[in-house]
């Protein structure tokens, strides 16, 4: 078959254009593309730079204060304890006692109750003294470093001098025998943790 | 002189082309070349780009190792933020019984004392007491030192709805004296019993509020 020069001349031309063509296909069409891929890449390289370096002032703020956050936790620690820690407890009550000049009589704690987020200690106590010295215990009993909620007291005259005694004191003619129920607070280390499970209950009878 | 052109048609249209060809070609190649160009370019400024958006990674991944790092920080101290909060909630509206109770007893008239006191978050402040009795107008005694406890309660910021549930002449024994002494007392009193309830501190007060008028004790009380 013969082709006439003037279509072999197109046919050339038609060629020489697809080979063009081709070559920006194959080449630069793919590197412009990856070009503006790495275009956004970048923009979102820079908003994590942005991000991780925010996120690292506010860590490293943290950290500064980290003394603090301790102090706080200690505070806590001892305002709502993650036990019942009771020795602690009656060691305070016992202290407060001591120094407002009442005596302690019992000390009953009944069994945790749990709240949800925290457990409920309730606790019974009965103390002997004068109205003052009564008051005096109330008071202190309210700034013990150990969180406690006063619920109900009752608090009657008695003149049995017999249930009190006081080493190298006069004894007052009569005195308030005064009933307390208090509420202690404790939050479980685990968020799971139930009275059932994580808080030592009293013995039954 | 005239020139003859004796060449066949076909053979003069095949030059024809044969010179176009030369621009073809010189065309082709200019725009292969151009697209080398653009391609290598753009190579190029892709390199550039791969370099800084590696060294951004880099910097973003040593910043979060350093984060990281602080990490334990930050959860300790958003422990300590939800733990304070169950605290807070767990002791919000405590009632300062200490100070209630003091408060009471500084209001208290002097002729009047106390058999019993209960102080309740439930259930308010609970008073039972004796005030001498006598035939005197004066307003240091009897019923009117009962009016005067109670005004004075009244006023106290942590009561209100001071209430008197009863008040009735009565003959009274004293507790028992020390030993020497004389025999116990005895007068004739007015025994009264009185209630108030307790304001409770801070948010929880608003479901609580307070009424104007005091209204009577529930039966019972």
């Amino acid at each position: 078959m013969k082709i006439a020069p003037r279509e072999q001349f197109i046919l050339t031309v038609v060629a020489a254009v697809l080979v063009v063509v081709v070559l920006i296909a194959v080449l630069v069409y793919p590197s412009y593309t990856k070009l503006t891929s790495l275009d956004s890449d970048i923009s979102q390289a820079q908003i994590d730079v942005s991000t991780a370096k925010s996120l690292l002032a506010q860590r490293q703020g943290i950290k500064d204060r980290s003394a603090q956050t301790d102090a706080k936790w200690l505070t806590l620690a001892n305002q709502v304890p993650d036990n019942p820690d009771l020795p602690a407890l009656i060691i305070e009550l016992q202290d407060a006692a001591f120094d407002s000049g009442v005596q302690l009589v019992a000390v009953t704690p009944a069994v945790p109750t749990n709240l949800g987020t925290y457990v409920s200690v309730p606790i019974s106590i009965e103390i002997l003294g004068t109205w003052a010295d009564t008051v005096d215990y109330l008071q202190r009993i309210s700034k013990l470093s150990r969180g406690l909620r006063t619920i109900q007291v009752s608090a009657n005259v008695t003149d049995n001098t017999s249930q009190i005694s006081r080493e190298n004191a006069p004894l007052p003619a009569y005195f308030e025998d005064t009933k307390l129920d208090l509420e202690a607070y404790m939050i479980p280390a685990s968020t799971g943790a139930t009275p059932a499970a994580g808080v030592p209950a009293p013995a039954g009878p | 002189m005239v020139r003859v052109n004796l060449l066949p048609r076909e053979v003069i249209e095949r030059r024809k082309y044969e010179q176009l060809y030369r621009y073809v070609f010189i065309g082709a190649v200019g725009m292969v070349l151009i697209v080398l160009f653009a391609y290598a370019g753009i190579f190029l400024l892709g390199q550039q780009k791969s370099d800084k958006l590696q060294t951004l990674q880099e910097e973003t991944k040593q910043y979060q190792s350093q984060a990281d790092a602080f990490s334990i920080f930050e959860s300790k101290e958003q422990e300590l933020l939800d733990r304070e909060q169950v605290a807070q909630t767990a002791l919000a509206g405590r009632i300062d019984m200490g100070m209630l109770a003091e408060e009471v007893s500084l209001v208290l008239p002097d002729e009047v004392w106390l058999g019993s006191v209960s102080i309740s978050e439930k259930d308010g402040l609970s008073l039972s007491g004796n005030t001498p009795r006598s035939t005197s107008e004066s307003v240091d005694v009897a019923y009117k030192s009962i009016a005067k406890l109670l005004v004075r309660l009244n006023e106290l910021p942590t009561l209100f709805d001071v209430w008197l549930v009863t008040a009735t002449n009565a003959d009274w024994v004293g507790w028992s004296v020390p030993e020497g002494d004389a025999v116990p007392l005895a007068a004739k009193v007015v025994g009264f019993q009185a209630t108030g309830k307790i304001e409770i501190p801070a948010a929880s007060a608003a479901s609580t509020g307070t009424i104007a008028v005091p209204a009577p004790p529930a039966a019972g009380n």
